[in-house]
């Protein structure tokens, strides 16, 4: 076994483990006490965080970059299932991003859940968390995207909705559920797509270089998993339209709410972009579509955080801004900017989300030592919209509403219509057949 | 002051100081004015403050899980001062939490008691006071600041939800004026239960040095004060001054008390009586070497 592919079985075995051993003794309900869970974390996280710096160094020194099998599930004539794992810059730099960034929110997690009755369930939900985010960084075919990336989406629903006893979060976990799911249905055509027309499910064929992609696809078949792969990545990373669920996600625990939002669950729709985009490059329509997107995005969420009055809110839409920018950046083909304002942006917002709880304090400090009152107003010009803007901005882009309206009320209505019909169908069906059964007597 | 026979003289200084509950830090003011015949005395007295912050620190640190027993004095000091400017420590400190009684009289009388940080002690000599117009005064301050603290802790306790603010895992500052659950819901107000988790609920047991014929009379005078006592939201001791006697106001006037057992007595300071134990103690009276409560 080489070092590379060692490296890559620790980085996603470790996670694994751990989630194996709370969850097990969780469901035997022998929960484990808080010092196992610390030890066991922090093994396991130090462990993987190791591996994947350990990749990355051997990465950037023998520059090797290829793919590394871990072994076959199952193969066949037609289709098989192979356990492959891309080893390049990007997919080592963000798994190494990504595990540094589980581990710190692990370690503050352990003194800010100290006695909380949900301290076990929390840590498996990081635990699966910090599988998924890494399973997607360096995926090697799109199965093994998808498996990470439900198990993102899971995860980050359960964590919303991680205080059982509030109606309010549970209703906002439950919407974040079904947000994630349309865009996982859009994820899932696209990966159909994929496979039914490039007869494989390999990424690394797809997207390691434009002319890959332009042999095995064509323009439209290629704009056609381009625009699926950009509903999903809007759904995760809460792009128009479905940007109305990010600051109802900010139900749970601080340290979650950081490391979703601020850091990785939202940039990993970005990540997979990035990936993709020599598909994309294939298409212009659809980096036309994505550079949109993105654009109106960032221009709606800046609006939108300048007027919240509640800190997590404002961190979310400010954190929404830049996510546009690198979609836009993305769609525009300045990768490595995009790569880098990933990161940059993932440890500032990190940080951001973990020192929010101590704003009140913070403010005070400032006014102590500048013996003013803190809130000082910006030297910048002011553009002043009117009264409307501020409504829209206030409304947060009335974008929830318009979903609702567009989407979710046609849907239920379609499902009551469909619900009816099923009805009178059976109950005409009973009728008949209690009728036969009166002829009978 | 010099009529009331504390005589200030021409060669006292002041120093103003404030401490932080949760570091546990003194700070000085204006510490470069103190004159040089006065550095000595004052650096004396700093050295005081400093061992007291320590035996403070320490008292607090057996409450709080995951601080071994072993630890030094001078350990405590420097866990409250991280554990205060920690980002992911909800409970930098327990503030009143297990609050229970207040003493108001001479310190003399509470000198060489263990209270395991749950008693209020607030100073008051009888002798001067015959008619009882200080205790008056004294008790009007005292008493809606003391029993606010204690029944904030007691309603929080009860429930949590309707009186405290919940836990604070999810709180989100809004406004820059309060915090609510998550991603919307009302204001939260009270305390959150990571404050109140170790807290016992009980009502406050007011303890007064005075005559009870005096502490009926400001009863009378009194009648917020009374109310409050005759309600119920409190219970009223007083001690008498010149004996060793506790009586208990029973709602028309006061009986003797008999406590049966006084406190035990331990040998070999407080932290003898305390290392090891996380939760309520007892009172005691310490022996060997005379310590006080803590200051409301």
């Amino acid at each position: 076994m080489t070092l590379p592919s060692l490296a890559i079985l620790v980085m996603c075995g470790a996670p694994s483990l751990l989630l194996l051993s709370l969850s097990t003794s969780a469901l035997f309900a022998r929960p484990l006490d808080e010092r196992w869970v610390g030890t066991l974390t922090t093994v396991t996280f130090t462990s993987a965080f190791l591996a994947a710096v350990t990749a990355l160094l051997n990465h950037v020194f023998t520059a090797s970059r290829g793919v590394q099998s871990l072994g076959t599930w199952f193969s066949s004539e037609h289709a098989g299932f192979s356990f492959d794992f891309v080893s390049d810059g990007q997919s080592l730099g963000f798994a190494t991003l990504a595990l540094g960034m589980c581990g710190v929110v692990a370690a503050f997690s352990f003194r800010y859940l100290h006695r909380d009755p949900g301290f076990n369930r929390y840590f498996i939900q990081l635990a699966l968390f910090t599988l998924g985010i890494t399973l997607v960084a360096v995926a090697g075919s799109v199965e093994m995207l998808f498996a990470g990336w439900e198990m993102i989406g899971l995860s980050s629903a359960l964590l919303v909705g991680f205080f059982q006893e509030r109606p309010q979060a549970v209703r906002n976990a439950f919407r974040v559920f079904v947000v994630y799911r349309v865009g996982d249905a859009a994820m899932l055509s696209a990966v159909v797509l994929l496979h039914h027309w490039s007869g494989s499910g390999s990424l690394i064929a797809v997207v390691s270089s434009t002319n890959h992609a332009r042999a095995l696809l064509s323009d439209g078949q290629a704009f056609m998993i381009s625009a699926l792969l950009i509903v999903a990545v809007a759904a995760k990373s809460a792009l128009l339209p479905f940007s109305g669920w990010l600051p109802r996600a900010m139900e749970g625990p601080t340290p979650s709410s950081a490391v979703y939002y601020g850091a990785l669950s939202i940039h990993a729709g970005c990540f997979l972009l990035l990936r993709v985009e020599p598909l994309l490059a294939q298409s212009s329509a659809a980096q036309l579509l994505a550079g949109l997107l993105g654009l109106a995005t960032a221009l709606v969420a800046t609006a939108v955080a300048r007027v919240q009055s509640d800190i997590k809110s404002a961190l979310a839409f400010a954190s929404l801004t830049q996510v546009g920018i690198i979609v836009v950046e993305i769609s525009a083909g300045l990768t490595t900017l995009a790569f880098v304002h990933i990161i940059g942006h993932a440890c500032f917002r990190l940080l951001q989300f973990l020192s929010a709880p101590n704003l009140l304090h913070d403010l005070h400090d400032i006014e102590n030592r500048s013996g003013d009152h803190g809130l000082k107003r910006s030297t910048w010009p002011r553009f002043a919209p009117g009264p409307g803007w501020f409504l829209f901005a206030l409304e947060r882009a009335f974008v929830d509403s318009l979903l609702d309206r567009v989407a979710t009320a046609p849907f239920s209505r379609l499902v009551s219509r469909l619900d009816s019909f099923d009805r009178a169908l059976c109950g005409q069906r009973q009728a008949s057949k209690a009728d036969d059964a009166k002829a009978v007597r | 002051m010099a009529m009331l026979g504390v005589p200030i003289t021409a060669d006292t200084w002041f120093v103003g100081a404030e401490r932080n509950t949760a570091n546990n830090e003194v700070v000085f003011f204006d510490v470069d004015l103190v004159p040089p015949t006065h550095q000595q005395q004052f650096d004396r007295a700093r050295a005081s403050f400093d061992i007291a912050r320590k035996n403070e620190a320490h008292e607090r640190c057996r409450r709080f899980e995951g601080v071994p027993a072993w630890i030094t004095p001078a350990m405590a000091l420097f866990h409250v001062q991280n554990r205060a400017q920690d980002l992911a420590q909800p409970r930098p400190e327990f503030g009143h939490a297990s609050n229970a009684a207040c003493v108001v009289g001479r310190r003399a009388r509470t000198c060489g008691l263990f209270l395991d940080r749950r008693c209020f002690l607030a100073s008051y000599d009888p002798t001067d006071d015959t008619d009882g117009t200080l205790l008056g005064r004294l008790l009007g301050c005292i008493v809606p600041v003391v029993l606010g603290i204690n029944l904030e802790y007691f309603f929080g306790y009860v429930d949590p939800v309707g009186y405290g603010s919940g836990t604070k895992l999810p709180h989100n500052i809004t406004g820059l004026l309060g915090v609510m659950d998550g991603a919307q819901s009302d204001l939260r107000t009270g305390l959150p239960w990571q404050m109140l988790e170790i807290h016992e609920p009980v009502r406050l047991t007011l303890v007064v040095e005075a005559r009870p014929e005096v502490l009926e009379r400001v009863l009378m005078q009194h009648e917020e004060l009374h109310r409050l006592v005759r309600n119920r939201w409190l219970f009223l001791a007083c001690l008498h001054p010149t004996r060793q006697q506790l009586l208990e106001f029973g709602g028309d006037g006061f009986r003797p008390y008999s406590p049966g057992e006084g406190p035990s007595v331990v040998s070999g300071g407080s932290i003898a009586h305390y290392r090891g134990h996380r939760e309520h103690l007892p009172f005691v009276t310490i022996e060997s070497r005379p310590e006080t409560g803590r200051a409301a």
